[in-house]
């Protein structure tokens, strides 16, 4: 019986030790990292660190009672050798016990992102605070001036601004998500490259400046980060994607290239698109499209060239007719939906033109050759990634209207 | 004084058993070596591992069957008393540093995960005697605590194994023959030492009804840690890639974290830590109350039990000999060799005699 007893109490002791107290942290002792931007530094070698921390307590940035402007977060910037350092030094600014647990993105300046990666990502994938699911960004300009116009326009805290901000890309695609894990996979995978959310400062002034990579029956403008013309609101603006290759950033995408990636990754839920009326070419035809189902891509190699074929289908609903001609009418139907094909196989085009002139396969396509080859060496030896440039590729959409909006048909507008 | 007499176990207790006995390692790095080793191939080792040592399992069933009685006294009928001796001994040294270095393993797995600001030699000490007090309280009480964490280990890589859908890349299990066919044949084969603890059951077949009853717990157990291990090998092979997979150094901890659902539904690693330290524990256990009964058969001894103190204390110090963790994985590789020879070399060097010997004569003790 002395035995059991003793053996109980050992094991009590036991459970106390082997449990998470050891090494715990009151709730009201530690102040959360919510974002951390990395900068190239002016001295060499070494990097500029913001950490951008969520304010104990506060966590609104609405006008307080005394007519003060709550602060829901700060951003100290630190230069440092590494990002270790650089947390180890805050650890001096702060009374609070830094934690990096519940970090939701992490910013890079595309300064330092088009000098390459490597260096900064292997402390961050090695240091267990990290994890797969915190977000990757890069900014035009520095990451701390976006830190410090990132004034989230509603109640909301800077936590859930970015997980909502970066959930919700799929509202137009016009951005995409691209968490830590996507983007590791990306820069170590010998069959694709790695992207990233394209991040900037908007000025706000009104004054847009459109990207060059507009089709002739597309209808809309295209942008990337912080040349939207728009006032008002948060500064911080999410738009177009960095595309890399190896670890280094080659190119930007704009918005509507962005979504042509995303039906690639057959990750476009839905969104507006807007074409040229076919019928009258001054005025457009709108439509709410998504992908009917995931992408098709086939694959072969020919006399030692990669041919890729991809298939997308679409479809959706009419949204805005103003020409008045009765799209829903069937044979008018497959002519609008032929339009819409057209326009977007003329987008998917372009943007893979545009990652293959800087060999960023970015969709991945070196995935769909893996069945060609019987061993992992003989893949490699292939060379996909260096191959990509020289791939034949072949685009073809097919959009199906199944349905158009709440009206039937449109009716023109008496006395015009 | 009571001599000690293996107890009697049913069909549950012997499948929990050899689950437990052999699955320990795929919460460790077992999953990022196979992959370093074949590539995509990774699951195909897996697998031929699996069915390499359910056959070899089934000869020493085929020899307990034929000559009766437990693993043991198959060995004394067929080698003589004292290259039996010499056998037992090999096993129990095996199971005795196995026991250490998946406490070593345990201990720096926990401290990387959960336990990052505990001192080393602090777990390893609660660790260590949480083991020996599984092991005093023998191996029924080792079986019955795993059948309770078996469901909990079984839902929750289920669900790890649905949360991660979203980051399926199909194609990551491609070129289908990896690092080739070499080293997938090569490491097909040496793995199968990792389940050389589901020996347990014939050791102790007087626990066990008859051969049938033991041929169930082979079957079930390494059958069900066989489908949990090529679970995990796919699931991570089909989340990380090689590439990606090759650096990490604890697999299924970095898939439990990965999970992201919602606001809601993240960080659930937390209670995967609890539920592979549970079974972990239960696993060197396990491997320490063999080396302890193969030691009692080596000393010739009546009891047990007193020698579970010494030995714990024995694989404490053992664990705590690696001075780094590539030492750690450096011995796990020897170890694994010589786990090699345990499960091939020795059954079929068994079986070989038993042809020798002549099938229909019975086999004397010398």
């Amino acid at each position: 019986m002395l035995i059991r007893i003793g053996l109980v109490v050992i094991l009590v002791i036991c459970n106390a030790f082997s449990l998470g107290c050891n090494g715990s942290h009151e709730p009201d002792s530690l102040v959360y990292i919510v974002a951390i931007g990395f900068d190239k530094a002016k001295e060499p070698g070494k990097i500029e660190v913001s950490f951008q921390i969520a304010v104990p307590r506060t966590g609104s940035s609405s006008e307080g009672g005394g007519g003060e402007t709550k602060k829901n977060a700060i951003v100290i910037t630190i230069e440092a050798v590494t990002l270790a350092e650089a947390y180890n030094l805050l650890d001096s600014a702060i009374s609070y016990t830094p934690t990096l647990s519940h970090t939701k993105i992490l910013v890079f300046s595309e300064e330092l992102a088009r000098e390459g990666l490597q260096d900064v990502m292997g402390p961050i994938m090695r240091f267990r605070q990290y994890r797969g699911s915190m977000h990757v960004a890069i900014v035009k300009g520095t990451a701390a001036d976006f830190f410090k116009n990132n004034q989230p326009a509603f109640d909301i805290t800077l936590s859930k601004y970015y997980e909502t901000m970066l959930e919700s890309y799929q509202e137009s695609a016009y951005y995409l998500d691209s968490s830590l894990h996507t983007f590791y996979m990306g820069l170590k995978s010998p069959s694709g490259q790695a992207y990233a959310t394209l991040v900037a400062v908007n000025p706000t002034t009104g004054n847009g400046a459109p990207a060059d990579s507009k089709v002739p029956e597309g209808k809309a403008e295209t942008y990337i980060a912080g040349d939207m013309p728009r006032q008002g609101g948060n500064k911080a603006e999410f738009m177009g994607t960095a595309i890399f290759r190896g670890d280094k950033m080659v190119g930007v995408l704009d918005n509507d290239e962005t979504r042509m990636l995303s039906m690639l990754l057959g990750a476009f839920d839905k969104g507006f698109v807007s074409v040229v009326d076919p019928l009258e070419p001054k005025r457009s035809v709108n439509a709410f499209l998504g992908l009917e189902q995931g992408p098709s891509i086939k694959t072969h190699i020919g006399n030692g060239i990669p041919y890729i074929q991809v298939q997308i289908k679409l479809e959706g609903e009419i949204t805005a007719i103003p020409s008045g001609i009765q799209y829903e009418r069937e044979e008018y139907l497959s002519l609008l939906e032929e339009q819409f094909s057209q326009v977007i196989t003329e987008r998917l085009e372009k943007m893979l033109q545009h990652t293959q002139a800087v060999g960023s396969d970015v969709v991945s396509f070196g995935f769909y050759f893996r069945p060609y080859f019987l061993t992992r060496l003989e893949f490699n030896e292939f060379n996909w990634n260096d191959r990509y440039s020289e791939a034949q590729i072949e685009v073809h959409v097919k959009t199906n209207l199944r349905r158009y909006g709440l009206m039937m048909k449109t009716s023109p507008i008496q006395g015009k | 004084m009571k001599h000690y007499h293996p107890p009697n176990m049913g069909i549950m207790s012997g499948v929990s058993l050899v689950f437990i006995g052999t699955a320990p390692r795929v919460f460790l790095h077992q999953s990022t070596e196979q992959l370093s080793i074949n590539g995509e191939a990774a699951w195909l080792g897996v697998l031929m591992n699996s069915l390499c040592s359910l056959i070899m399992m089934l000869i020493v069933l085929f020899l307990i069957n034929k000559l009766g009685g437990d693993f043991l006294s198959v060995c004394n009928k067929l080698v003589g008393k004292r290259v039996s001796w010499i056998i037992q001994l090999f096993y129990s040294l095996i199971f005795l540093i196995s026991a250490a270095l998946l406490l070593r393993d345990y201990v720096e797995s926990t401290k990387l995960s959960a336990l990052h600001d505990a001192n080393y030699q602090l777990i390893t000490l609660v660790y260590g005697f949480t083991v020996m007090i599984a092991a005093y309280l023998r191996i029924e009480a080792i079986a019955r605590a795993g059948c309770f964490v078996l469901p909990f280990i079984l839902v929750g890589s289920i669900l790890v194994t649905i949360l991660l859908y979203p980051f399926y890349q199909i194609y990551q299990l491609l070129p289908l023959l990896g690092n080739g066919f070499k080293p997938l044949l090569i490491s097909g084969f040496r793995g199968a030492g990792y389940n050389l603890l589901a020996l347990l059951i014939v050791i102790l077949a007087p626990s066990y009804q008859n051969v049938r009853t033991m041929k169930v717990c082979f079957l079930w157990g390494l059958g069900g840690s066989a489908a949990l291990k090529l679970l995990y090998m796919l699931v991570f092979l089909l989340t990380f890639g090689v590439e990606v997979g090759m650096e990490k150094i604890l697999p299924f901890f970095e898939m439990a974290r990965l999970v992201f659902v919602n606001h809601y539904l993240q960080r659930i690693e937390a209670p995967f830590i609890i539920i592979w330290v549970m079974f972990g524990m239960l696993a060197i256990a396990l491997s320490l109350y063999i080396a302890v009964y193969l030691a009692r058969h080596i000393l010739n001894l009546t009891i047990l039990r007193p020698l579970i103190p010494l030995l714990s204390v024995l694989t404490i110090a053992i664990s705590m000999l690696p001075e780094n963790f590539d030492q750690v994985t450096k011995y796990e590789g020897l170890l694994l060799n010589a786990e090699a020879i345990g499960i091939y070399l020795i059954p079929l060097m068994l079986l070989v005699a038993y042809f020798i010997k002549g099938k229909d004569e019975k086999c004397s003790s010398e």
